[in-house]
Protein backbone atom coordinates (compact mmCIF):
# COMPACT_ATOMS: atom_id res chain seq x y z
CA UNK A 1 0.00 0.00 0.00
CA UNK A 2 2.64 2.68 1.00
CA UNK A 3 4.59 1.28 -2.51
CA UNK A 4 1.74 2.44 -4.24
CA UNK A 5 0.68 5.32 -2.85
CA UNK A 6 4.32 6.66 -3.75
CA UNK A 7 4.34 5.63 -7.47
CA UNK A 8 1.15 7.13 -8.13
CA UNK A 9 2.67 10.49 -6.16
CA UNK A 10 5.79 10.13 -8.67
CA UNK A 11 3.21 9.48 -11.55
CA UNK A 12 1.34 12.59 -10.44
CA UNK A 13 4.71 14.66 -10.19
CA UNK A 14 5.97 13.88 -13.12
CA UNK A 15 2.86 14.57 -15.21
CA UNK A 16 2.65 17.70 -13.01
CA UNK A 17 1.38 20.52 -15.23
CA UNK A 18 3.54 23.01 -13.96
CA UNK A 19 6.81 21.24 -14.96
CA UNK A 20 7.85 24.23 -17.49
CA UNK A 21 7.29 23.58 -21.15
CA UNK A 22 10.51 22.54 -23.30
CA UNK A 23 12.59 25.50 -24.13
CA UNK A 24 12.27 26.80 -27.92
CA UNK A 25 15.23 26.61 -30.28
CA UNK A 26 16.10 30.27 -30.17
CA UNK A 27 15.81 30.10 -26.38
CA UNK A 28 18.46 27.22 -26.15
CA UNK A 29 20.36 29.70 -28.70
CA UNK A 30 20.15 32.79 -26.40
CA UNK A 31 21.06 30.61 -23.27
CA UNK A 32 24.32 29.89 -24.77
CA UNK A 33 25.20 33.49 -25.11
CA UNK A 34 25.01 33.99 -21.56
CA UNK A 35 23.49 37.29 -21.52
CA UNK A 36 21.56 39.17 -18.29
CA UNK A 37 17.91 38.70 -19.07
CA UNK A 38 14.40 38.67 -18.03
CA UNK A 39 11.47 36.91 -19.48
CA UNK A 40 7.88 37.12 -19.60
CA UNK A 41 5.45 34.29 -20.53
CA UNK A 42 6.52 34.10 -24.55
CA UNK A 43 9.34 36.64 -24.70
CA UNK A 44 13.03 37.24 -23.47
CA UNK A 45 13.68 40.72 -22.40
CA UNK A 46 17.98 42.02 -23.03
CA UNK A 47 18.39 45.72 -21.65
CA UNK A 48 21.32 46.94 -23.76
CA UNK A 49 23.41 50.14 -23.30
CA UNK A 50 23.75 52.60 -26.15
CA UNK A 51 27.48 53.50 -26.21
CA UNK A 52 29.12 56.56 -25.50
CA UNK A 53 25.82 57.63 -24.27
CA UNK A 54 23.73 57.47 -20.50
CA UNK A 55 20.98 55.40 -22.80
CA UNK A 56 19.24 52.02 -22.84
CA UNK A 57 17.74 50.00 -25.14
CA UNK A 58 15.44 46.77 -24.62
CA UNK A 59 15.45 44.03 -26.93
CA UNK A 60 12.44 41.53 -26.97
CA UNK A 61 12.70 37.83 -28.52
CA UNK A 62 9.26 36.22 -29.56
CA UNK A 63 10.25 32.75 -28.62
CA UNK A 64 7.31 30.80 -30.20
CA UNK A 65 8.38 30.86 -34.39
CA UNK A 66 6.46 31.73 -36.81
CA UNK A 67 6.19 28.93 -39.87
CA UNK A 68 5.43 29.34 -43.42
CA UNK A 69 6.71 26.09 -45.51
CA UNK A 70 10.26 25.31 -44.66
CA UNK A 71 10.72 28.82 -42.98
CA UNK A 72 10.62 29.40 -39.15
CA UNK A 73 11.70 32.63 -37.67
CA UNK A 74 11.44 34.62 -34.49
CA UNK A 75 10.84 38.29 -33.93
CA UNK A 76 13.84 39.90 -32.66
CA UNK A 77 12.33 43.78 -31.73
CA UNK A 78 12.16 46.83 -29.38
CA UNK A 79 9.52 49.46 -29.28
CA UNK A 80 10.46 53.20 -30.81
CA UNK A 81 6.84 54.68 -29.88
CA UNK A 82 4.18 53.80 -28.36
CA UNK A 83 0.87 56.40 -27.63
CA UNK A 84 -2.88 56.35 -26.45
CA UNK A 85 -3.93 58.09 -29.90
CA UNK A 86 -3.49 57.15 -32.78
CA UNK A 87 -0.56 58.92 -34.73
CA UNK A 88 -1.71 60.99 -37.20
CA UNK A 89 -1.37 59.88 -41.37
CA UNK A 90 1.34 62.27 -42.26
CA UNK A 91 3.30 60.67 -38.61
CA UNK A 92 2.50 57.05 -40.25
CA UNK A 93 3.52 57.63 -43.45
CA UNK A 94 7.10 59.11 -42.10
CA UNK A 95 7.27 56.48 -40.03
CA UNK A 96 6.94 53.59 -42.52
CA UNK A 97 8.66 55.46 -45.07
CA UNK A 98 11.66 53.32 -47.12
CA UNK A 99 12.69 50.24 -46.31
CA UNK A 100 15.16 48.92 -44.17
CA UNK A 101 17.93 47.00 -45.67
CA UNK A 102 17.29 43.69 -42.72
CA UNK A 103 14.28 44.57 -40.84
CA UNK A 104 11.96 46.88 -40.63
CA UNK A 105 8.63 48.51 -38.44
CA UNK A 106 5.50 47.14 -37.24
CA UNK A 107 2.28 48.93 -35.84
CA UNK A 108 0.23 47.09 -33.25
CA UNK A 109 -3.22 48.06 -32.92
CA UNK A 110 -5.05 48.66 -29.29
CA UNK A 111 -6.17 45.32 -27.52
CA UNK A 112 -7.36 44.79 -24.16
CA UNK A 113 -4.12 43.68 -23.13
CA UNK A 114 -2.49 46.44 -24.44
CA UNK A 115 -4.84 49.61 -24.64
CA UNK A 116 -1.80 51.59 -27.35
CA UNK A 117 -0.86 52.25 -30.50
CA UNK A 118 2.64 50.55 -30.28
CA UNK A 119 5.46 51.00 -33.20
CA UNK A 120 8.38 48.56 -33.13
CA UNK A 121 11.29 48.01 -35.34
CA UNK A 122 12.15 44.30 -35.87
CA UNK A 123 14.05 41.74 -37.79
CA UNK A 124 12.96 38.27 -38.01
CA UNK A 125 15.88 35.97 -37.71
CA UNK A 126 16.35 31.96 -39.04
CA UNK A 127 15.22 29.98 -35.45
CA UNK A 128 18.24 27.95 -35.94
CA UNK A 129 20.26 31.17 -36.09
CA UNK A 130 24.03 30.79 -34.85
CA UNK A 131 24.19 32.12 -31.24
CA UNK A 132 27.11 34.84 -32.47
CA UNK A 133 24.51 36.01 -35.41
CA UNK A 134 21.35 36.19 -32.88
CA UNK A 135 23.92 38.64 -30.94
CA UNK A 136 24.82 40.75 -33.66
CA UNK A 137 20.98 40.24 -34.62
CA UNK A 138 20.16 41.87 -31.51
CA UNK A 139 22.37 44.74 -31.00
CA UNK A 140 21.66 46.06 -34.61
CA UNK A 141 17.84 46.37 -33.16
CA UNK A 142 18.88 47.93 -30.11
CA UNK A 143 21.10 50.54 -31.85
CA UNK A 144 18.30 50.88 -34.45
CA UNK A 145 15.43 50.98 -31.84
CA UNK A 146 17.23 53.71 -29.66
CA UNK A 147 18.24 55.81 -32.98
CA UNK A 148 14.03 55.26 -33.83
CA UNK A 149 12.63 55.89 -30.60
CA UNK A 150 15.00 59.11 -30.33
CA UNK A 151 13.41 60.08 -34.18
CA UNK A 152 9.85 59.29 -33.23
CA UNK A 153 9.98 60.01 -29.56
CA UNK A 154 12.65 63.04 -28.43
CA UNK A 155 14.84 62.69 -26.48
CA UNK A 156 12.93 60.79 -23.50
CA UNK A 157 14.49 57.01 -23.21
CA UNK A 158 11.39 55.26 -22.26
CA UNK A 159 12.02 51.82 -24.23
CA UNK B 1 9.79 42.84 -12.88
CA UNK B 2 13.45 42.46 -11.95
CA UNK B 3 15.31 44.80 -14.26
CA UNK B 4 18.74 42.91 -15.41
CA UNK B 5 21.25 45.16 -17.31
CA UNK B 6 23.04 43.81 -20.08
CA UNK B 7 26.38 45.11 -19.52
CA UNK B 8 27.28 44.96 -23.17
CA UNK B 9 28.23 48.09 -24.56
CA UNK B 10 26.66 48.17 -28.37
CA UNK B 11 29.32 50.03 -30.48
CA UNK B 12 32.23 49.10 -28.66
CA UNK B 13 31.75 45.36 -29.13
CA UNK B 14 33.16 45.48 -32.67
CA UNK B 15 36.45 46.96 -34.34
CA UNK B 16 37.15 47.86 -37.58
CA UNK B 17 34.66 49.04 -40.56
CA UNK B 18 31.68 46.98 -38.84
CA UNK B 19 31.71 48.57 -35.63
CA UNK B 20 28.75 50.38 -35.90
CA UNK B 21 25.62 48.26 -35.93
CA UNK B 22 23.93 51.05 -37.68
CA UNK B 23 26.15 51.23 -41.12
CA UNK B 24 25.42 49.06 -44.29
CA UNK B 25 27.05 48.25 -46.62
CA UNK B 26 25.95 46.86 -50.24
CA UNK B 27 27.91 45.01 -52.32
CA UNK B 28 28.01 46.28 -56.36
CA UNK B 29 26.49 44.32 -58.41
CA UNK B 30 25.80 40.34 -58.33
CA UNK B 31 26.70 38.17 -55.09
CA UNK B 32 28.38 34.95 -57.21
CA UNK B 33 27.26 33.39 -53.96
CA UNK B 34 23.68 34.72 -54.35
CA UNK B 35 23.54 34.33 -58.05
CA UNK B 36 24.37 30.54 -58.20
CA UNK B 37 21.40 30.57 -55.51
CA UNK B 38 18.81 31.97 -57.79
CA UNK B 39 19.47 29.72 -60.31
CA UNK B 40 19.31 26.55 -57.92
CA UNK B 41 16.05 27.88 -56.93
CA UNK B 42 14.88 26.48 -60.76
CA UNK B 43 12.75 29.88 -60.28
CA UNK B 44 12.40 31.63 -63.82
CA UNK B 45 14.04 34.81 -63.15
CA UNK B 46 15.11 38.00 -65.25
CA UNK B 47 17.37 41.27 -64.56
CA UNK B 48 15.26 44.12 -63.94
CA UNK B 49 15.64 47.19 -66.50
CA UNK B 50 17.31 49.58 -63.82
CA UNK B 51 19.73 46.48 -63.10
CA UNK B 52 19.00 46.76 -59.69
CA UNK B 53 16.82 43.28 -58.76
CA UNK B 54 16.21 40.03 -60.22
CA UNK B 55 12.69 39.60 -61.56
CA UNK B 56 10.49 36.46 -60.94
CA UNK B 57 6.94 36.76 -62.29
CA UNK B 58 3.89 34.72 -61.11
CA UNK B 59 0.63 34.73 -62.65
CA UNK B 60 -2.45 35.61 -61.29
CA UNK B 61 -5.74 34.72 -62.72
CA UNK B 62 -7.77 37.43 -64.44
CA UNK B 63 -4.98 40.30 -63.37
CA UNK B 64 -1.78 41.31 -64.15
CA UNK B 65 1.31 39.09 -63.73
CA UNK B 66 2.61 39.92 -59.98
CA UNK B 67 6.17 40.68 -59.69
CA UNK B 68 8.77 39.75 -57.17
CA UNK B 69 11.95 41.49 -56.89
CA UNK B 70 14.74 40.42 -55.84
CA UNK B 71 17.68 42.48 -55.03
CA UNK B 72 21.19 41.77 -56.66
CA UNK B 73 23.42 43.71 -54.60
CA UNK B 74 24.04 42.18 -51.04
CA UNK B 75 23.08 44.12 -47.89
CA UNK B 76 25.46 43.62 -44.99
CA UNK B 77 24.88 45.19 -41.40
CA UNK B 78 26.88 44.21 -38.48
CA UNK B 79 28.31 41.56 -40.72
CA UNK B 80 25.07 39.75 -41.46
CA UNK B 81 24.44 39.47 -44.96
CA UNK B 82 20.97 39.88 -46.53
CA UNK B 83 18.91 40.30 -49.59
CA UNK B 84 15.43 41.94 -49.71
CA UNK B 85 12.61 40.25 -51.49
CA UNK B 86 9.51 42.36 -52.06
CA UNK B 87 6.80 43.53 -54.09
CA UNK B 88 4.29 45.94 -54.67
CA UNK B 89 0.75 45.81 -53.39
CA UNK B 90 -0.35 49.88 -53.89
CA UNK B 91 0.75 52.49 -55.70
CA UNK B 92 -0.53 56.22 -57.13
CA UNK B 93 1.12 59.35 -58.40
CA UNK B 94 0.92 62.20 -56.66
CA UNK B 95 -1.80 61.25 -53.65
CA UNK B 96 0.22 59.94 -51.00
CA UNK B 97 -1.66 56.54 -49.49
CA UNK B 98 -3.41 57.97 -46.42
CA UNK B 99 -6.22 55.55 -46.53
CA UNK B 100 -4.78 52.81 -48.16
CA UNK B 101 -1.83 52.83 -45.64
CA UNK B 102 -3.66 53.22 -42.90
CA UNK B 103 -6.13 50.19 -43.91
CA UNK B 104 -3.07 47.87 -44.86
CA UNK B 105 -0.08 48.86 -42.08
CA UNK B 106 -2.49 49.16 -39.29
CA UNK B 107 -3.98 45.82 -39.01
CA UNK B 108 -2.53 42.13 -37.86
CA UNK B 109 1.03 41.74 -39.24
CA UNK B 110 2.13 39.69 -41.26
CA UNK B 111 5.28 38.43 -38.93
CA UNK B 112 7.44 37.42 -41.63
CA UNK B 113 7.64 40.83 -43.41
CA UNK B 114 7.51 44.55 -43.09
CA UNK B 115 5.09 46.72 -45.15
CA UNK B 116 7.31 50.41 -45.80
CA UNK B 117 6.39 53.15 -48.34
CA UNK B 118 8.21 54.30 -51.18
CA UNK B 119 8.00 58.17 -52.04
CA UNK B 120 9.57 58.86 -55.90
CA UNK B 121 11.07 61.97 -56.66
CA UNK B 122 8.26 62.42 -59.36
CA UNK B 123 5.40 62.48 -56.80
CA UNK B 124 5.23 58.59 -57.37
CA UNK B 125 4.27 56.62 -54.21
CA UNK B 126 3.69 53.09 -53.39
CA UNK B 127 3.41 50.29 -50.56
CA UNK B 128 5.26 47.61 -51.17
CA UNK B 129 5.71 44.53 -48.71
CA UNK B 130 9.26 42.71 -47.87
CA UNK B 131 11.06 40.17 -46.09
CA UNK B 132 14.79 39.95 -45.76
CA UNK B 133 17.11 36.63 -46.59
CA UNK B 134 19.28 35.81 -44.78
CA UNK B 135 22.61 34.64 -46.81
CA UNK B 136 23.58 31.94 -43.85
CA UNK B 137 24.34 28.45 -45.09
CA UNK B 138 24.61 29.50 -49.16
CA UNK B 139 28.61 28.84 -48.39
CA UNK B 140 28.27 25.60 -46.78
CA UNK B 141 27.47 22.46 -49.32
CA UNK B 142 24.60 19.21 -48.58
CA UNK B 143 22.16 19.62 -46.51
CA UNK B 144 23.08 22.96 -45.14
CA UNK B 145 23.20 24.73 -48.69
CA UNK B 146 19.90 22.81 -50.11
CA UNK B 147 18.17 24.00 -46.78
CA UNK B 148 19.24 27.79 -47.41
CA UNK B 149 18.19 27.18 -50.89
CA UNK B 150 14.25 26.20 -50.05
CA UNK B 151 14.35 29.39 -47.45
CA UNK B 152 14.85 31.46 -50.56
CA UNK B 153 12.46 29.97 -52.52
CA UNK B 154 9.97 29.72 -49.77
CA UNK B 155 10.84 33.42 -48.97
CA UNK B 156 9.95 34.49 -52.95
CA UNK B 157 6.64 32.19 -51.97
CA UNK B 158 5.54 33.91 -48.96
CA UNK B 159 6.32 37.56 -50.60
CA UNK B 160 3.94 36.73 -53.72
CA UNK B 161 1.14 35.08 -51.50
CA UNK B 162 0.92 38.10 -49.34
CA UNK B 163 1.22 40.56 -52.13
CA UNK B 164 -1.66 38.94 -53.73
CA UNK B 165 -3.37 38.99 -50.65
CA UNK B 166 -2.75 42.28 -49.79
CA UNK B 167 -3.45 43.51 -53.13
CA UNK B 168 -7.22 41.61 -53.24
CA UNK B 169 -7.50 43.23 -49.78
CA UNK B 170 -6.90 46.51 -50.49
CA UNK B 171 -9.26 46.02 -54.05
CA UNK B 172 -12.09 44.35 -51.86
CA UNK B 173 -12.40 48.45 -49.93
Amino acid sequence: MILATTLFALTVAKASPVDPPEPTQIEKTFESLNLKSTTVPGFIQVQFSISETTRKQWVQIRTAPESYRSLQQNEVFSMVWESKNAPSNEKLIEMFLDPWSNGGMVMDLPSEKNPTYRLRFRINVNADIAPDRLKKVMQTVAATGDSLEKKFGGEGDIF
Amino acid sequence: MTTLLATLAIAKAFQGQDSNPNATKQTKGDNPIFKQAMEDTKFTHTVSKSGLSYVVEFSVKDLPNRIVWVTRETNVKNDIATQSIYTEVWSDKGAPPVDVLVKTVLRPAKKLGNYYVMKFDDGFYAIRFMATFDLAGLEASGETRTKAIERLKDTIYFVNQVGEETEKEIREK
